[in-house]
C-alpha cells in the first residue's frame, strides 16, 4: 500500500477540486494531493519551474488526474507535453472529464491517456470512483519504474 | 379553526344586512374569502409599501359577489392607514401594477401566466383552489366537511420580496413545502423548453417551405413534361411535312425524266433533220452538178442552135423540163424554212419547262428553310426549359444543405447546452449528498426535508439531461442499417424490464415470428426501451397492465405495434406527443422528462420509417412503427 504516493489533481473548476478532494477523504484515503488549477501551473509543477522549483518539497507525482476542458493550456496539451518528455512519460495519466465525446475519447488516448473516466454527477459516484483508481492504480498496477 | 369559524361568524354579522338576497351558503364563503383576503394583506409586509398611495387590490375573473365583498370592505378598512382600492379585470395587461392579485376560481389556466408576469415584481397572489402547488403563494381550499382553508406557499412568496409577518401564523392554514431551489429549477427547465420550442418550430417551418419548394418544382416538372409532349407532336407534323416533300420531289423528278424524256424525242427528231437536210444538201448538189451538164448541154445546144436550127422543138422540151425543175427546188426550200421554224419553237418550249422546274425546286427549298427554323426554336426552348429544371434542381439541394447545416447546429447547440448544465448539477448533487450525508444531525425536520427535495430534484435532473444527450446525439453521426431481427431485440432488453413488470403484475405478449427489418440495434433498443417504459408509466393503476407486440406486413414494410391498456391519449395530442419536452401529465401524477417519444421518432425516421398512434382514453394506446423489410 503506497499511500503516500502523490498525486496531481489538474482541475480548473474550484467546485469539482472541493468535491474530488472530498472523495479522497470520504474513501478515507491518504494520498497526498497537489492541486493545479489551470494547465499552465500543471507544467510549471511537473517542471519544477519558478516556485515548484524544489523538488523535496513539490516532489514529482506517481499519477495525474487530468481534466480536459480548460482555458489556455488544455488537457490535451498538458498530456502531449508529458507524453513528449523522456522525464516525465511514464507517469499514469487519467483523463478525468465530463465529456463523452467521440473525438474527445480518440484524441486523448491517441497522444498517450493511461485511462479515460467519466466525472460522476453524484457525489457518492465521486468516491466510488476514487475508491477504484486507488485500488487499481496503486494497488493491483505495477507502476513503471522511475524514469530519471 | 376556531379563529376561522369566529371570523366567518363576525363577518356574516357585519354583512347580514346587504345579503338577504342572496343564498346564505354562497355569501358565507363570498365574505370569509373577502375577509381573508384582507386579513392576508395586513399580514404581508410589501417592500415598496412606503412609496405607494394605495393598496390595489385585483381580482382576475368575473366573480361579482367577490368584487361587491371586497370593495364594501375596502370603504371600511384600510391597511396601516392607506386606503384599499378594488378592481376587476380579465385581461393580463397592467397586472404588475396591483400589489394583491385575487385568482378566482374559474381562470386557474390564467395563473402559470400571471405566476410568469408577475414573478419577482412585489404582488401577492391569493388563487381558490389551484392544483399545482408549485406556482401558488397563498391558495383557498374547501375541505371535504364544507370549510374554508387555505395554505401557504412561504417559497414563492418570499421570492416576492413580501415579508410575512408574525400574525400572519395565527390566522391559521397549512404551508406548503416546496424548496425556492426546487422551483429555480423548474424555471430555468422551462426557459430552456421554451427555447428548444422555438427551435423546433423554425425546423418545422423550414421543412414546410421545403415541401412547398418541392410541390412547385412538381408542378414546373409537370408543364415540362406537357411542352416536351407538344414539340413531340410538332416534331410528328414536321415529319410528316418532310414526308409530302419528299413525295412532291419525287413527283418532281418524275415529270423532270418526262422532259428529259421529250427533250430525247426532240433530240431524235433533230437527229432526223439533220439527216434529211444532208439529203437536201445532196439533191442540190445533185442539182449542180444537173445544172453544170444543162449548162454544157446549152452550150451544146447553142452549138446546135447555130448548127441546127430545125432542132427548135427539142430545144423547146428541154426548156419545159428546166422550169418544172425550178419549181421542185423552190418547194425544197420552202420545207427547209418550215423544219427550222419548228426546231425554233420547241427550244423555247424547253426553256420555259426548265424555267418552271426551277422556281418549284427554289419554292421548296424556301419552305424546307423555314421548317429548319421552326425546328431550331423548338430547340432552343426545350433545352431552356431544362435550364430552369436543372435550376430548380440546385435550389432544393442548396436549401436541403442549409437545413441540415441548421439541423447540425441545433443538435450541436442542445448538447453543448445538456453537456455544460452537468458541471453546476454536480455541484449542486455532489454538495447536498454531502449535507445530507455529514450534517444530517444538525439540520432541523424541515431542513433535512428539503435537503432530500434538492437530491430527489438533481436525480430528475440528471435523467433530464442524460434523455437530452441521448436526444441530440442521434442523428450527430451517420448510422449503419442492415438487416435486424426484432425479436432478438425485444429479447434483449426484456431483462432491463423484467422485474419491473413483475413487481406490477404485467402481461407482456410478442409474436414470435416478426420478419427481419432493415434496422440498426442500439436505435431499435432505444425505441423500444422508451415505448415500453411509456407503457409502464402510463399504466392504469386499477387494473394488470398488458403490452402487446404485434406486426404485419406487405411486400416492402412491416408494419410493428405496441399495444397498452393504459390510460391512453386524447386525439389532439396524437401529433404532439412526438415533440421534445411535450408532456399531457405533472411530474408528480405521471414521472417522464418530455424527451422520450421525441427519441423514438427520430431514431424511426433516421431507420427510414415512419410511426404513428392511435389511442382510446381510458381504454389503451397501440404506436404503430412501420420500417422496410430485409429482403433476405
Amino acid at each position: 500500500m503506497e499511500n503516500l504516493a502523490q498525486i496531481l489533481l489538474v482541475e480548473d473548476n474550484q467546485m469539482d477540486v472541493v468535491l474530488t478532494l472530498d472523495a479522497f477523504r470520504e474513501a478515507k484515503l491518504k494520498n497526498k494531493i497537489h492541486v493545479a488549477h489551470n494547465g499552465q501551473e500543471a507544467l510549471d509543477y511537473l517542471y519544477g519551474r519558478d516556485k515548484y522549483a524544489n523538488r523535496e518539497e513539490f516532489p514529482l507525482p506517481a499519477l495525474i488526474l487530468l481534466d480536459l476542458k480548460m482555458p489556455g493550456v488544455d488537457g490535451f496539451e498538458v498530456l502531449r507535453q508529458v507524453k513528449s518528455t523522456e522525464k516525465l512519460k511514464r507517469i499514469p495519466v487519467i483523463i478525468l472529464t465530463s465529456s463523452r465525446e467521440e473525438g474527445d475519447r480518440a484524441l486523448s488516448y491517441d497522444i498517450g491517456a493511461n485511462s479515460y473516466l467519466l466525472k460522476p454527477v453524484s457525489f457518492d459516484g465521486f468516491t466510488d470512483v476514487v475508491r477504484k483508481i486507488d485500488d487499481y492504480w496503486f494497488s493491483l498496477n505495477i507502476n513503471p519504474p522511475d524514469s530519471k | 379553526m376556531k379563529k376561522i369559524i369566529f371570523i366567518i361568524c363576525l363577518l356574516i354579522f357585519g354583512f347580514i344586512g346587504i345579503s338577504m338576497s342572496i343564498r346564505a351558503q354562497q355569501v358565507s364563503r363570498d365574505v370569509a374569502v373577502s375577509a381573508y383576503i384582507y386579513n392576508f394583506a395586513k399580514n404581508i409586509q410589501w417592500q415598496n409599501e412606503d412609496s405607494i398611495n394605495e393598496f390595489h387590490f385585483l381580482i382576475i375573473g368575473q366573480d361579482e359577489n367577490i368584487l361587491q365583498e371586497l370593495t364594501t370592505l375596502s370603504k371600511t378598512k384600510n391597511i396601516r392607514n392607506k386606503p384599499i382600492r378594488v378592481s376587476s379585470t380579465l385581461s393580463l395587461n397592467e397586472i404588475d401594477k396591483a400589489q394583491l392579485i385575487f385568482v378566482t376560481k374559474g381562470n386557474e389556466e390564467n395563473l402559470l401566466n400571471i405566476f410568469d408576469r408577475v414573478e419577482g415584481k412585489n404582488i401577492l397572489i391569493v388563487s381558490d383552489n389551484y392544483k399545482n402547488k408549485k406556482i401558488v403563494m397563498i391558495n383557498f381550499l374547501d375541505s371535504k366537511e364544507g370549510n374554508l382553508l387555505f395554505e401557504i406557499n412561504k417559497a414563492n412568496i418570499i421570492n416576492q420580496h413580501l415579508d410575512i409577518m408574525q400574525d400572519m401564523i395565527l390566522l391559521g392554514g397549512t404551508e406548503i413545502d416546496v424548496a425556492e431551489l426546487y422551483r429555480e429549477g423548474q424555471q430555468s427547465l422551462r426557459t430552456l423548453q421554451k427555447h428548444t420550442e422555438d427551435l423546433e418550430n423554425n425546423l418545422i417551418n423550414l421543412e414546410k417551405s421545403i415541401s412547398a419548394k418541392i410541390k412547385e418544382i412538381e408542378v414546373n416538372k409537370d408543364s415540362l413534361n406537357r411542352q416536351t409532349h407538344k414539340i413531340k407532336e410538332q416534331q410528328q407534323i414536321l415529319d410528316n411535312q418532310s414526308h409530302l416533300l419528299n413525295q412532291r420531289e419525287n413527283e418532281l423528278n418524275i415529270k423532270i425524266k418526262q422532259i428529259a424524256d421529250q427533250q430525247k424525242i426532240f433530240d431524235q427528231q433533230t437527229e432526223e433533220l439533220r439527216e434529211l437536210s444532208v439529203d437536201v444538201n445532196e439533191g442540190n448538189e445533185l442539182l449542180k452538178r444537173q445544172k453544170k451538164e444543162i449548162e454544157s448541154r446549152e452550150f451544146y445546144i447553142k452549138n446546135q442552135t447555130d448548127k441546127l436550127e430545125n432542132q427548135s422543138s427539142t430545144i423547146q422540151r428541154q426548156r419545159n423540163l428546166m422550169f418544172l425543175l425550178a419549181i421542185i427546188i423552190l418547194l425544197v426550200v420552202f420545207w427547209v424554212i418550215t423544219i427550222y421554224y419548228a426546231f425554233k419553237n420547241k427550244q423555247k418550249h424547253n426553256q420555259e419547262l426548265e424555267k418552271k422546274v426551277n422556281k418549284r425546286t427554289y419554292e421548296l427549298s424556301l419552305l424546307n428553310e423555314q421548317l429548319r427554323v421552326e425546328l431550331e426554336e423548338r430547340m432552343h426552348a426545350q433545352e431552356e426549359i431544362r435550364l430552369l429544371n436543372q435550376t430548380l434542381e440546385e435550389r432544393v439541394a442548396e436549401r436541403t444543405a442549409q437545413l441540415e447545416s441548421i439541423n447540425k447546429e441545433l443538435e450541436s447547440f442542445s448538447y453543448s447546452i445538456s453537456h455544460d448544465l452537468r458541471a453546476p448539477l454536480r455541484a449542486i448533487f455532489g454538495f447536498s449528498q454531502i449535507l445530507s450525508k455529514r450534517h444530517r444531525e444538525s439540520l432541523n425536520e424541515e431542513g433535512r426535508q428539503y435537503m432530500d427535495y434538492i437530491v430527489q430534484a438533481s436525480v430528475r435532473m440528471e435523467q433530464l439531461i442524460n434523455d437530452l444527450l441521448d436526444y441530440s446525439r442521434l442523428g450527430r453521426k451517420s448510422i449503419d442499417i442492415y438487416p435486424t431481427s426484432v425479436n432478438k431485440i425485444i429479447e434483449n432488453i426484456y431483462t432491463d424490464f423484467k422485474q419491473k413488470l413483475e413487481s406490477i403484475g404485467a402481461n407482456f405478449i410478442v409474436e414470435n415470428d416478426i420478419p427481419e427489418i432493415l434496422g440498426n440495434e442500439s436505435l431499435l433498443q432505444q425505441i423500444f426501451i422508451n415505448l415500453i417504459g411509456n407503457a409502464i408509466n402510463y399504466r392504469r393503476k386499477n387494473i394488470p397492465l398488458e403490452i402487446r407486440i404485434n406486426y404485419e406486413q406487405n411486400n416492402k414494410t412491416v408494419i410493428l405495434s405496441v399495444s397498452d391498456n393504459g390510460i391512453g391519449i386524447p386525439k389532439e395530442y396524437w401529433e404532439k406527443i412526438f415533440n421534445i419536452f411535450q408532456r399531457l401529465h405533472s411530474e408528480d401524477e405521471y414521472p417522464g422528462t418530455g424527451i422520450g417519444l421525441a427519441t423514438v421518432r427520430k431514431s424511426v425516421n433516421m431507420l427510414n420509417g415512419t410511426i404513428s398512434v392511435d389511442s382510446v382514453v381510458d381504454k389503451g394506446t397501440t404506436f404503430y412503427i412501420n420500417l422496410p423489410k430485409s429482403n433476405i
